[in-house]
């Protein structure tokens, strides 16, 4: 009996150093902490968020998973990581049927040049805005991301290029700078701006570049951020360009982005103001080649104020948020000569609600959205009534939600 | 090692620049007779270390490293940010904001002679 029980425990033994050895060594974000200074390591993480909708227009309801993402991460060295996200929205891709999507949200290399400053190579998300670089859905209040930074900067906007970033020193200073590639007019659509201009890493046209670049300024509890993006629409050849009427080129048929925030938060009390405006001064050549009432100028806003409820209860990882947020934005703000004025595009929200984080990477959402637009053309109503239920420019959404990150 | 360091500081966010040496870093106790609070900078680390005067006389250090996926941190008004996921983290290490869980690493300090010695195992 004791033969059989020692052969037993050398065969279970034999067995679990091959199972092991062929285990990957992968770390939680916990276990990566105890790993000190070690020169590699492998991170995992993600986020995700799930929401019920009512719409007081369309009189429906609606419940989605709305995204869920995994982000994987893995250290070489010291000096040469790799980071990545892999995202499906609305919970299921079909073939066939319309909705969803799977994509990476970014993948690029990371090299540490030293403690300040590192160069990052691959698809990657720009510092535009607040919402584009900090975009877990437990991080900001309402169930949906604010509309200015999902319309006007197109949210999350990641291209395939390289970037410095860096902060000084002496000053309490960072800054990024980024090379990546540019938009393409063809893909932009009426009523979302710049939005479907985005490549986001599937066969992005190299003719056309962009330069983006942002610098922060940090004192106390006080945050400031101004960042801009420059960049060519154009990535057919000259010659298609140019029966096109178009200008091709580098930076040829220009967008130009610029963006202005300040954040301030101190005793449960915050704070946030965004400002941006898009220029496409060829907008008339864009709706003459494509047709697609491009816009010559769009602007958006926000300003949100918010207050920890349970700051003074002492609860240190709790926090129930009541927050307000208006938010006004245009996205025919001006409109070229052969354009056609939507009214519909000129919008104003009002929302409204509670944050509740049992802990900092979960959060209840509550929050409700007053909408108000201005009328539609009656030049482009396609179905006018009763074909069509008549447009209402006024309307609420009420939004109930979790959402998590990891 | 001290003499060949090189200070930079500014009132807000004072940097002192130094090197290793047998995983340890030296700092003089000097640098906190203005401020309570010190960021170094030791060559080849690749992150930088806050060091903090407590009210006891002890010093306390922080790898500014993201205890979520390893990034650097960058230094904020009242603490410190990753840019990767949008952690932050107060002055004395504590999360103030996910998706990280964990506090920042913190290191053995000692006083020999008017220096502090950081233990970085």
């Amino acid at each position: 009996m004791k033969r059989y029980t020692f052969t037993l425990l050398i065969l279970l033994s034999l067995f679990s150093t091959q199972l092991f050895a062929q285990q990957t060594p992968i770390t939680t974000s916990e276990d990566s902490l105890n790993n000190n200074l070690s020169k590699s390591s492998t991170t995992i993480g993600g986020y995700g968020n799930a929401f019920y909708q009512r719409n007081s227009r369309t009189q429906t309801s609606n419940l989605d998973l709305e995204r869920f993402v995994l982000f994987t991460g893995h250290k070489f060295n010291n000096k040469i990581s790799i980071f990545s996200e892999l995202e499906v929205e609305d919970a299921k891709v079909s073939g066939g049927e319309s909705g969803g999507e799977v994509a990476v949200e970014q993948a690029y290399l990371k090299f540490n040049l030293n403690a300040n400053q590192y160069i990052v190579a691959g698809l990657f998300l720009p510092r535009i805005g607040i919402l584009n670089e900090n975009h877990l859905p437990n991080t900001f209040n309402g169930n949906e991301r604010n509309y200015v930074e999902t319309f006007i900067i197109p949210s999350t906007w990641r291209e395939l290029g390289v970037g410095l970033y860096g902060s000084l020193n002496n000053l309490p200073i960072n800054y990024s700078v980024g090379l990546v590639n540019g938009l393409s007019s063809e893909m932009f659509e009426h009523g979302s701006g710049i939005r479907e201009g985005r490549f986001e890493g599937r066969n992005a046209s190299g003719n056309n570049l962009a330069v983006t670049a942002a610098l922060q300024f940090y004192e106390g509890d006080f945050k400031a951020q101004v960042s801009g993006y420059y960049g060519g629409t154009v990535g057919v050849n000259k010659r298609k360009a140019d029966s096109l009427g178009l200008q091709s080129g580098t930076f040829g048929t220009p967008v130009a982005l610029g963006e202005a925030d300040v954040q301030y938060a101190k005793n449960g009390f915050s704070v946030k103001v965004l400002g941006t405006i898009v220029s496409i001064a060829d907008a008339d050549k864009v709706n003459r080649a494509y047709a697609s009432n491009t816009p010559k100028t769009e602007y958006g806003a926000y300003a949100e104020v918010g207050y920890d409820l349970m700051h003074l209860s002492g609860a240190k990882d709790k926090q129930l948020i009541l927050f307000v947020r208006d938010e006004k934005l245009n996205m025919n703000a001006s409109i070229p000569s052969n354009g056609v004025i939507d009214g519909t595009l000129d919008q104003n929200y009002v929302v409204a609600g509670l944050t509740y984080l049992p802990i900092r990477n979960v959060a209840i959402k509550g929050d409700v959205r007053i909408a108000h637009t201005g009328n539609q053309n009656p030049d482009l109503i396609i179905n006018p009534n009763p074909v069509a239920q008549p447009y209402q420019p006024n309307y609420n959404l009420v939004n109930l939600g979790v959402a998590f990150s990891f | 090692m001290v003499a060949a360091s090189a200070l930079s500081s500014c009132a807000t966010l004072p940097v002192y620049k130094t090197t290793m040496a047998n995983n340890k870093v030296t700092v003089p106790v000097s640098l906190f007779a203005q401020s309570d609070f010190q960021v170094i900078q030791p060559k080849d680390l690749f992150y930088n270390i806050g060091v903090r005067k407590e009210k006891d006389g002890t010093y306390t250090a922080l790898l500014l490293r993201c205890t979520h996926a390893d990034n650097q941190l960058m230094a904020t008004g009242n603490g410190f940010k990753c840019n990767l996921h949008g952690s932050t983290f107060d002055k004395e290490g504590q999360v103030t904001q996910g998706p990280a869980e964990r506090s920042l690493k913190k290191y053995k300090t000692e006083i020999i002679s008017d220096q502090i010695i950081i233990h970085l195992s």
